[in-house]
């Protein structure tokens, strides 16, 4: 199988089919970072394109010391969040001041697949489910979630708080689904 | 970080969903769309290069009469031809063997005018009759014109036309315009017209001593100084003072003139330049340009002489350095000067009007001027064009300074490109020579230009 370097050297060429190779290597990694952020699959195949695009047209830009998925991922991460942007303008996030935040119940998360997680997540208003997947997926703290999305640290701990108790309440229902399930059996 | 992060980050960890096939599609499409604007990027910019180099090139071409294929045929052997045939009526159509006829007509014509010239070295008192001093183009031309002389016979009803005092010069030139298209005749017609039309110089010559022309012609028509009568202070050089007062000797001592190299008043055709600068938007309509263009200066003047140098006919502009033996003197032809030049300015340019992707704006600033070469060319097709080198020349300091004003009409390509078309008023400061008349000079140019916008600020 051709290297990843190789295959970088022939799309920076402007070869459609190494273009479509990288794209058929990545698409499907990525795809799940993609519908985190958006709403639904739709609205995540919309930034999964935009970010192939970009990523096609700034590919000379990539240091090879760096791991090209990780590249590849900051890409789509920042693209969802461009295209959540304006939704986040016109939702603007407020301090849930009486908000715990902290819910340290604890969250069964075992029981649940990936794409049961990502359908809770997409419910999620958007910008707790931004502040949601930069602070406990992507590792990010509120200092910087708070100067990427323009807002303050304080909005982006209660922003936090709040996805975290939203995400609790449907992984309790959930579980009590799957449990209700099991005793039926 | 808690359990709750870790875990939700394992339910992530390794995750992997198809998308659908709508997503490859838009970013083909995509792809594809930027492949067809990359490729007319491509084309608006190096088309519009490629049409500039090419309108330069052939504008550099036709100036050195690369399209003029009768401006090659050396002077030489125009006068070896054999003008044996009768003369011919002067308002046949020009065909490509009339310059032999024509030759013979005017042979002729200067036969007789050589006759009129005898007589008045015999009496040099009679300033009525025609008298001419004879470029000494040919020793052949001459002995057969002499031959003529020594047995006359009677001249044709056309010849004792022109021989007249009183000559229509204008109906002259009407009747031999046909013959324009031949180079022999172009130059035996300047002969012909030499026998027999007496010349504005004559007066001058047989009224003022030599000292006196060249005081005169020192003053009003060498290169020192100015480069014209005003058009450019572009040099001051001493060994430039020097005027070429010709001794016209006819070798059976018809006479012995001396005549002045005149040039007439310079007629200021424009500049043209092209170039390529950097701008600095200072706000949204304030600019600084510093930019390099390469020029040409074109004026248009006349001249009474040419030379003649390594068996080349060349036009001469003003009576410096020239030997005076090589200068035949002619009557008044036009000249077209044109120096070029390469030269950096600095502008601050002002945005009035903004319209899409036009805007115009007014521009002022500095230049200095470093000139490449300086051509001359002589309307006549015998004549080549004279290229002078500046640095093997004393004719012309190789930098000016000058002010520049003007507007332009600029198109965004993208935000770093633009290009423009502007009009400039030019005005040369002055030289601070000593001995020299140096008016400032100036003059009205268009230019195009490319630009790179180091920070574009938009309205």
């Amino acid at each position: 199988m051709i290297q990843d370097i190789e295959l970088i050297n022939n799309c920076i060429k402007g070869e459609l089919k190494a273009q479509r190779e990288l794209y058929n290597r990545y698409a499907a990694k990525l795809m799940p970072v993609a519908m985190r952020y958006g709403k639904s699959q739709e609205d995540a195949e919309d930034i999964l394109q935009d970010a192939f695009v970009k990523v096609f047209n700034s590919l000379e830009s990539f240091r090879q010391e760096a791991q090209l998925l990780t590249w590849l991922t900051r890409i789509v991460i920042n693209t969802s969040i461009n295209h959540n942007r304006k939704k986040l303008y016109q939702q603007p996030m407020l301090d849930i001041e009486k908000t715990p935040l902290y819910v340290e119940n604890e969250l069964i998360l075992s029981s649940l697949h990936f794409t049961e997680v990502m359908a809770m997540l997409q419910k999620l208003p958007v910008g707790c489910r931004t502040v949601f997947n930069l602070f406990a997926i992507e590792g990010y703290g509120h200092k910087e979630i708070a100067a990427q999305l323009e807002i303050s640290e304080g909005t982006s701990k209660s922003q936090y708080a709040r996805a975290r108790a939203l995400l609790k309440a449907m992984i309790d229902e959930a579980n009590k689904v799957i449990q209700s399930n099991i005793s039926m059996l | 970080m808690s359990s709750f992060e870790k875990d939700i980050q394992g339910v992530f960890d390794g995750a992997e969903f198809q998308p659908s096939g709508r997503v490859w599609n838009g970013i083909e499409t995509a792809l594809k769309a930027k492949k067809k604007k990359g490729v007319f990027f491509m084309w608006q910019t190096y088309g519009v290069a490629a049409g500039l180099v090419l309108l330069l090139s052939l504008g550099f071409l036709a100036n050195d009469g690369f399209f003029n294929k009768e401006s090659t045929l050396p002077t030489k052997e125009l006068s070896n031809k054999q003008p044996n045939q009768a003369p011919k009526d002067s308002n046949q159509k020009p065909e490509s063997g009339q310059s032999l006829d024509d030759s013979n007509e005017t042979t002729s014509k200067k036969a007789a005018a050589l006759d009129g010239q005898k007589n008045s070295n015999k009496d040099s008192t009679t300033l009525g009759q025609p008298s001419i001093a004879l470029p000494k183009a040919d020793a052949l031309e001459e002995t057969q014109l002499r031959a003529t002389l020594e047995a006359p016979k009677a001249l044709s009803t056309e010849q004792e036309k022109y021989s007249r005092s009183n000559v229509d010069f204008e109906s002259l030139k009407a009747k031999l315009k046909p013959y324009r298209k031949s180079l022999a005749a172009e130059k035996i017609r300047f002969n012909a017209i030499m026998a027999m039309v007496p010349m504005k110089e004559i007066n001058q010559l047989f009224a003022s001593t030599p000292s006196a022309d060249q005081k005169k012609a020192s003053k009003e028509n060498s290169l020192n100084g100015s480069f014209g009568n005003s058009l450019l202070s572009l040099s001051s050089n001493e060994n430039s003072n020097r005027i070429v007062a010709a001794d016209v000797r006819n070798p059976n001592s018809f006479s012995s003139l001396n005549q002045s190299v005149e040039s007439g008043e310079d007629q200021v055709s424009g500049a043209i330049s092209v170039g390529f600068g950097i701008t600095l938007d200072l706000s949204q309509r304030l600019s600084l340009n510093l930019g390099t263009r390469y020029s040409e200066f074109r004026f248009r003047n006349t001249s009474n002489a040419y030379s003649v140098e390594e068996g080349r006919s060349l036009p001469i502009y003003a009576p410096v350095g020239f030997s005076p033996e090589n200068v035949f003197f002619i009557g008044e032809y036009d000249l077209e000067n044109t120096i070029q030049s390469v030269f950096l300015q600095s502008t601050l340019s002002y945005k009035v009007l903004s319209f899409g992707q036009f805007d115009i704006s007014v521009n002022a600033g500095v230049g200095v001027d470093y000139f490449l070469a300086y051509k001359v060319k002589g309307e006549l097709n015998f004549l080549e064009t004279r290229k002078v080198n500046p640095a093997e020349s004393n004719f012309l300091n190789r930098t000016n300074f000058s002010g520049v004003s003007g507007f332009g009409v600029n198109y965004r390509v993208n935000p770093q490109i633009g290009l423009s078309g502007e009009v400039n008023y030019r005005r040369f400061l002055k030289n601070n020579s000593d001995d020299i008349d140096s008016s400032a000079a100036s003059v009205v140019g268009f230019g195009l230009s490319v630009n790179y916008f180091l920070n574009r600020k938009e309205d």
